[in-house]
């Protein structure tokens, strides 16, 4: 075909693929039209082409799975934490936080019933004791023994209990304003808005992985029953064209029987009759 | 009320994000099939789709409307399929395409008879995708901007930066080697199959 010899004067190639995709001026459509009325090498190049074109049709892109969307992006350019138990820390003073820790050290040292004792003997010696009952001090104990603390069994009159409670009054005083205060609770609000967002977003990419994972494994199943089910005709239709062979095959054996059947009988017939 | 693009665009900028969601939504999957068909990885086209409209979404105040979005998504799209070719320095593979439901083929009453059917038509596309893999990316472009998203010869020149002339000429080519090549693997393909 490519030995024909194609007369059209403008830019042939540009020409045929523009008329193909039918994106050119009426003039040059109206030319080419004319043109291949009369050439036989542009017709059958551009059913050709116009066959391409259908088989390019049949190829498609496969879905995709993974949907994409913009989630607004919290107010904080920095990614934020989750507000956890902890974070509330934060808002407490340095002063409180230590002063916390000294008292949470004394109280805890009268409950485990401390004994710091001091001997010139022996030196410092710590005991303790949980709950164990307070012993009354002894008149006749050592006179160089010099009993320097006791943090005995707590009673109403406990010294830290009175602290405890200074603490939490100043700390309620500190804390209160800060939950009261607008912008530090916008912080919080927006905390709590990055936290949800990266929840969502997790979420989604958890739901499309697992309908990922379901769809791979559909198509996997499906392409092994496939196999199977092409494999099993494939089989099914061996067997019956052995099948077939067959009684053909028997068929010539009995007919061919007959046939000697018959020819023993004539040489039978013939031999009784000399 | 449907907004266009270039509207979407603007309320964008103006920081409403449900609008670029919107533009997500238009573009997403002709970005997706896009960069399907240059770099044949699904995986990778969804990257490269993810990261299009990341950039577009960090450039939009850089959007000045000269051209259509779409085009403008379609240049960042093309742009970073190269990059990725160049980058992963990997040539366009074949990948097993997912189009068919092999459920259904596989369930079906007739089963020989439709998997015949499905099983040509997947062997087409399988070829089609083996013989779009040979061509030049210039022509692969061409032929994917053309016949995939029907963009007129004028807008893909603009796009790609040539001339006219130019995309028709590599249009042509790349068609003329589609057709040989799929004459030599597929010889047996039926006419009523390919011309529809």
């Amino acid at each position: 075909m490519a030995d024909i010899l194609c007369g059209y004067t403008a830019d042939r190639d540009e020409t045929l693929v523009a008329y193909l995709y039918d994106d050119i001026d009426e003039v040059q459509r109206l030319a080419f039209e004319a043109h291949i009325e009369t050439c036989e090498r542009c017709r059958h190049e551009l059913a050709e082409l116009q066959s391409v074109r259908g088989s390019l049709r049949q190829w498609t892109a496969p879905e995709s799975v993974r949907p994409l969307a913009v989630v607004p992006p919290p107010s904080a350019a920095a990614p934020q934490a989750r507000p956890g138990a902890w974070s509330a820390l934060g808002a407490i003073p340095a002063w409180a936080q230590v002063a916390a820790a000294m008292l949470f050290l004394g109280v805890s040292a009268g409950i485990a019933n401390l004994d710091v004792h001091y001997d010139r003997g022996g030196g410092l010696t710590l005991h303790t004791g949980w709950s164990r009952p307070a012993v009354p001090p002894r008149a006749s104990a050592t006179p160089d023994a010099t009993s320097v603390q006791r943090a005995s069994t707590p009673s109403a009159t406990t010294p830290w209990r009175a602290d405890l409670e200074a603490l939490e009054r100043r700390l309620r005083t500190e804390l209160h304003p800060a939950s009261a205060n607008p912008s530090v609770q916008s912080a919080h609000d927006d905390r709590n808005v990055a936290a949800a967002n990266a929840d969502a977003q997790l979420l989604r990419k958890m739901r499309t992985m697992l309908d990922d994972s379901e769809r791979r494994q559909r198509n996997e199943l499906a392409l092994g029953l496939a196999g199977v089910v092409q494999e099993f005709n494939a089989k099914r239709g061996t067997d019956l064209a052995r099948i077939g062979y067959l009684n053909t095959q028997q068929n010539a054996t009995g007919i061919e029987v007959v046939r000697q059947q018959r020819w023993i009988d004539y040489l039978k017939t013939a031999s009784l009759q000399k | 009320m449907t907004w266009t693009d270039e509207e979407l665009v603007a309320r964008s900028i103006g920081g409403d994000s449900d609008s670029f969601n919107e533009l997500v939504h238009r573009w997403e999957r002709p970005i997706y099939a896009l960069a399907y068909r240059q770099l044949r990885r699904e995986e990778d086209a969804r990257d490269v789709c993810q990261e299009t409209f990341l950039r577009a979404y960090r450039a939009l105040h850089g959007f000045r409307g000269q051209a259509k979005f779409s085009s403008w998504l379609y240049r960042i799209a093309l742009n970073l399929c190269r990059d990725w070719m160049r980058r992963e320095r990997r040539t366009p593979v074949v990948q097993a395409p997912e189009d068919v439901d092999l459920m259904d083929l596989a369930a079906s009453r007739e089963p020989s008879e439709l998997i015949e059917d499905r099983l040509e038509r997947n062997d087409l596309s399988r070829a089609v995708e083996r013989a779009m893999a040979l061509l030049p990316e210039d022509q692969r472009t061409a032929i994917v901007l053309k016949e995939y998203h029907e963009l007129t010869f004028q807008e893909i020149a603009d796009l790609v930066g040539c001339p006219l002339s130019t995309v028709k000429t590599r249009l042509y080519q790349g068609l003329a080697v589609l057709r040989r090549e799929l004459a030599r693997t597929n010889p047996g393909v039926k006419r009523e199959n390919l011309v529809r």
